[in-house]
């Protein structure tokens, strides 16, 4: 019993618990880098497909996805956590792209995997000052769309980019998220609200408003919604619940802001 | 005219930045740039298009489809999955500020020491349910050519 089976493991190209693994760890890469659940259920689909595994069952929750997959008369089910939920387009693209290139027959199992790897071990393609700089102007942008001033783009740009750099200080020390997502709020409008009446701005409101939008938690609503109106209603009200408790820390921040600034008028 | 061309940049850097932030890749950063100038000078073109100023939500509703279209040709062209394109193009539209201003404005409210504002609570309420909208046609939008081109039964 036990010699024939680690037979057919050696001589087929990959056991079907491979095979599940392999499908697992896509999935899980797509949620934790904000793809939406019908994408993460379409790409294990199709992967499965190709890969030769006959029937597939798969369970998508917004922490963990369940795959069930059968092969003749092998039937492997595994589970896998989904720990970080953030965003990289890289990822999901590169994820795309390589299960094109495995149905053109370009990649074998072998460098999906590694492929896979070098997706996972890729550095972000913008510096970390870049970053800085671009969500800055993005939302000296977003006040200028609000019908501010001059003098306002060029606080609401600092106190963003300063903001940007509060944030990633403390998602570097591991922070709950809710803690950054309300102390980012409260020094980027305390600065884009005390510049903006420094610098004697007409609309400094639109300054302090905008300072905070690098906040909103866009994809994960955009998400939510999709989720939602294609019917996945478990994740989509799961994404929609931590949109509603960021905007809350972000609400707070705004508020206390408020208050210390000495100001009750926005 | 220029106050639309300048609000189409002030998008485009919008868009810019998000899609920096969002990680994508370096050959899509100028197409999202494009989606993000696109989506907001059409809904300001939608929302004066008729008579009466068009509801927010519906010239969003057909912005953000248009958005999405425009992100299916991108996708072909640049060989990305459209969602690059669609989800930075549609971040200038975001009721974001709408959004923090009901939750501010709820907050204030939530305070038992002073008596309770009717009408500003009114107004904030008014604030919410239209960001609400907005942000459900934005998601819709961005489905359109899932909900149009890319159907499915389902599975038997």
């Amino acid at each position: 019993m036990d010699t024939s089976r680690s037979i057919s493991e050696t001589t087929a190209s990959s056991s079907l618990s491979h095979l599940v693994e392999l499908l697992l760890r896509i999935a899980r890469l797509l949620l934790e880098n904000g793809a939406e659940t019908r994408r993460v259920f379409e790409t294990v689909q199709e992967m499965g497909k190709s890969l030769g595994v006959e029937d597939l069952h798969v369970l998508v929750t917004h922490r963990s996805v369940l795959i069930t997959g059968i092969r003749g008369d092998d039937i492997v089910t595994r589970i896998i956590r989904v720990n970080t939920l953030g965003v990289n387009f890289t990822m999901l693209s590169g994820i795309s792209r390589v299960l094109k290139r495995y149905q053109r027959g370009e990649l074998t199992i072998q460098t999906v995997e590694s492929e896979l790897k070098r997706l996972t071990a890729m550095r972000p393609h913008y510096p970390r000052w870049m970053v800085i700089v671009m969500v800055g102007l993005a939302c000296g942008g977003f006040s200028l769309l609000f019908e501010g001033d001059a003098q306002a783009f060029i606080a609401c740009a600092i106190a963003a980019s300063l903001g940007v750099f509060v944030r990633q200080e403390l998602h570097h020390r591991a922070f709950q998220p809710l803690l950054f997502f309300y102390a980012t709020a409260l020094v980027s409008s305390l600065v884009a609200n005390t510049l903006a009446r420094t610098l004697h701005s007409a609309n400094p409101n639109a300054a302090l408003v905008a300072s905070v939008l690098m906040l909103v938690p866009g994809v994960p609503m955009i998400n939510a919604v999709a989720d939602l109106v294609k019917g996945h209603l478990l994740t989509g009200l799961a994404r929609a619940t931590t949109v509603v408790l960021i905007a809350f820390a972000v609400a707070l921040g705004l508020l206390t802001s408020m208050y210390l600034g000495g100001f009750s008028k926005y | 005219m220029p106050v639309l061309l300048f609000k189409a940049l002030s998008a485009a850097l919008a868009a810019t930045g998000f899609a920096v932030l969002f990680n994508v890749p370096k050959r899509t950063l100028s197409a999202c740039a494009l989606c993000g100038a696109f989506g907001v000078s059409a809904r300001i073109l939608l929302l004066n298009a008729t008579e009466h100023t068009m509801h927010l939500a519906a010239a969003t509703l057909l912005a953000a489809a248009g958005v999405s279209l425009l992100s299916e040709l991108f996708s072909r062209l640049l060989n990305a999955p459209p969602a690059v394109f669609s989800v930075p193009g549609v971040i200038p539209m975001v009721p974001g500020s709408l959004m923090f201003r009901t939750m501010v404005g709820f907050l204030r409210h939530a305070n038992a020491n002073v008596p309770i504002d009717y009408q500003a609570l009114g107004a904030d309420l008014q604030l919410g349910l239209t960001a609400f909208l907005v942000l459900m046609a934005l998601a819709v939008g961005i489905a359109t050519p899932n909900l149009l081109f890319y159907r499915r039964r389902p599975e038997t």
